[in-house]
């Protein structure tokens, strides 16, 4: 159902919108590298209308979803079309509110919970309610420059700081002239590919980039992908802060 | 006074304050097919059962109203070479909900209608649902407690955290007396201390509960609830419930298992009861899961174990079973003995 989901909000958990921007940097290092994608990425706040298609071997099916997110990373998930349309996700902190619909009724799920599943797929709540200093969660390295798809990227690989974070190993290719990713490899601590991240059709609005196209490939599950189209995008549009309450969750 | 409340929100709301949400009008549908065995041929309920159970829903939303209809039709039988009962028709949801610019900035949410209601916290056990007759257990453990009351209530958020309901309860459907109830809630969000909840509810008859019921993270989620009605000085029951999620990690997959403990110590009553169980999901559409629960008091006790399970077999088709060996409950509640049951669910 809503496979993958997480995949999106992954992606803008990575990225959070606190980072500063290390200004002139003298040469082209990891750190510069991060620096200028998050910057590439930086938003006040954003609300993103998108379809998801969740392929594997029982055939395809499709959502689509809003969702809204805050300065302070907290973010706001509405489930508008498909088999869990009215379900709402929020994250405040490290904590994930579940709105049912039928029930009318908000369930919170905290600590040791958020390495499960999100709602069956392939990432964990924690995914979501990550910290936000990527600097606190891996070490990096600059592996080199690659061509990727006929664009020169960044290639550089994250360590896991900590034995919890459920992706030990991340490979990144990252645009040398946008400073966006392009590919991401998640893999186990041995080395075992999980699974692809491709990012695409870009949207450049206000000085702000965003993927237009987002799939994820399970290397695991044969035949198993998801692909995310981002329909509409806006940035910087002054949300209520009272969006992210579980009163507003539970409307 | 609906109409009143619909037209005022839709000329408060209609310039549009409130940019995120688009109005929607939605309609659901599916059924649910339950065919059971109770092998005590001591209990009224012993034989085959078996039941159809088609509902609808509409629901509308937007910023400034929301309106939720659901209806059951169900048709049951016992032995199924007899015929079965009539059907009957159930109203589950009729409600409208309107918002409205309230104190210090914050919305006021206007509830009119059957709707479902939970000013309680818990597993399985709940603590703090002062507007219902009788204490309330959630019998589908692990999902929701879905429960419905005719009422008018209204919700506002007070700032830093503080909520406030009222929360007026006709004598209409279970409620047998007319009933005013009143929560408050205080949200701390912090790592240990979550939440905070104060209830008082007070009926024509002359009755009142009330509970407070604090919601933790100490490793378990956990909640802890008095409860009381004030009938003697032992009437009082305290709740704790501790529930754990935890994720079995593979080289290559991670699946949930839950589990979870709930007790209820009920002075009034000098009644203990306990609930327990552990579900586990062997994959993205196999849920598996056991459960166990006592209670005991000086002159009885009452046991009961069971195993379950629910798969997905396609998008919006799920079929399930459980079975269910018991001793010692009151029929209807657990007939003793075996029984079983199978069950497919279609949703649309």
């Amino acid at each position: 159902m809503m496979k993958r989901l997480a995949a999106f909000l992954l992606m803008i958990g990575m990225f959070p919108m606190s980072s500063l921007f290390a200004v002139a940097a003298p040469s082209i290092d990891a750190r510069y590298i991060i620096d200028a994608m998050d910057a590439a990425m930086e938003y006040d706040d954003a609300a993103i209308e998108a379809k998801m298609v969740n392929t594997d071997r029982l055939g395809s099916t499709s959502l689509t979803f809003d969702t809204f997110q805050n300065g302070s990373g907290d973010t706001l998930l509405v489930v508008t079309a498909g088999p869990d349309k009215g379900q709402k996700i929020l994250r405040l902190d490290d904590d994930i509110y579940l709105y049912y619909p039928d029930a009318d009724e908000i369930v919170r799920l905290s600590g040791s919970s958020l390495k499960n599943s999100f709602l069956g797929s392939d990432f964990s709540y924690e995914d979501l309610t990550g910290d936000d200093d990527y600097d606190e969660r891996y070490s990096y390295t600059l592996d080199g420059e690659e061509m990727l798809d006929g664009i020169s990227c960044y290639k550089m690989t994250f360590t896991a700081k900590k034995l919890s974070e459920t992706y030990q190993v991340q490979e990144m290719w990252i645009d040398s002239e946008r400073f966006v990713p392009i590919h991401v490899r998640l893999s186990s601590k041995s080395g075992r590919s999980l699974k692809d991240i491709l990012y695409s059709d870009y949207i450049h609005d206000g000085g702000i980039f965003f993927p237009g196209r987002l799939e994820v490939v399970n290397l695991v599950k044969k035949g198993s992908s998801s692909v995310m189209t981002v329909s509409s995008a806006r940035f910087n549009v002054g949300l209520d802060d009272d969006l992210f309450s579980k009163e507003e969750l539970a409307w | 006074m609906v109409m009143f409340l619909l037209l005022l929100s839709l000329l408060v709301f209609d310039s549009g304050t409130v940019p995120v949400h688009a109005s929607d009008l939605s309609f659901k549908g599916g059924a649910d097919m339950v065919g059971s065995y109770v092998f005590d041929d001591s209990s009224p309920l012993h034989g085959a059962h078996y039941s159809a159970a088609p509902y609808l829903q509409v629901s509308y939303s937007s910023s400034a109203l929301k309106a939720d209809f659901r209806g059951t039709y169900t048709i049951q039988g016992v032995d199924a070479a007899s015929s079965g009962d009539p059907g009957v028709f159930s109203l589950d949801k009729a409600y409208f909900k309107f918002r409205f610019p309230g104190l210090l900035g914050k919305r006021l949410t206007v509830t009119a209608g059957l709707a479902p209601i939970s000013w309680g916290l818990g597993y399985y056990y709940r603590a703090g649902d002062v507007l219902f007759e009788d204490p309330i257990t959630n019998t589908d453990a692990g999902t929701y407690a879905e429960r419905q009351l005719w009422l008018v209530s209204i919700n506002q958020p007070l700032g830093a955290g503080f909520n406030i309901d009222f929360a007026f309860l006709p004598a209409l459907g279970e409620t047998t007396d007319e009933k005013f109830g009143i929560l408050l809630r205080k949200d701390f969000g912090a790592t240990t201390l979550k939440e905070m909840k104060a209830a008082y509810a007070y009926a024509l008859d002359g009755t009142h509960k009330a509970a407070i019921v604090a919601d933790l993270f100490l490793y378990f989620d956990i909640t802890l609830g008095v409860e009381s009605s004030f009938s003697s000085s032992s009437d009082v029951r305290i709740v704790a419930n501790a529930m754990k999620q935890f994720s079995l990690e593979s080289e290559t997959h991670s699946c949930p298992l839950t589990v979870f403990a709930s007790s209820q110590l009920d002075f009034f009553a000098a009644c203990y009861s306990v609930a327990g169980g552990v579900s586990f999901g062997v994959n993205d559409r196999l849920t598996v899961s056991a459960n166990g629960l006592g209670r005991f008091s000086d002159s009885s006790e009452a046991w009961g174990l069971g195993v379950g399970g629910e798969m997905v077999l396609v998008d919006g088709v799920s079929a399930s079973f459980a079975g269910l060996y018991a001793d010692g409950f009151p029929d209807p509640i657990y007939p003793d003995g075996l029984s079983l049951a199978v069950g497919l669910t279609v949703a649309f």
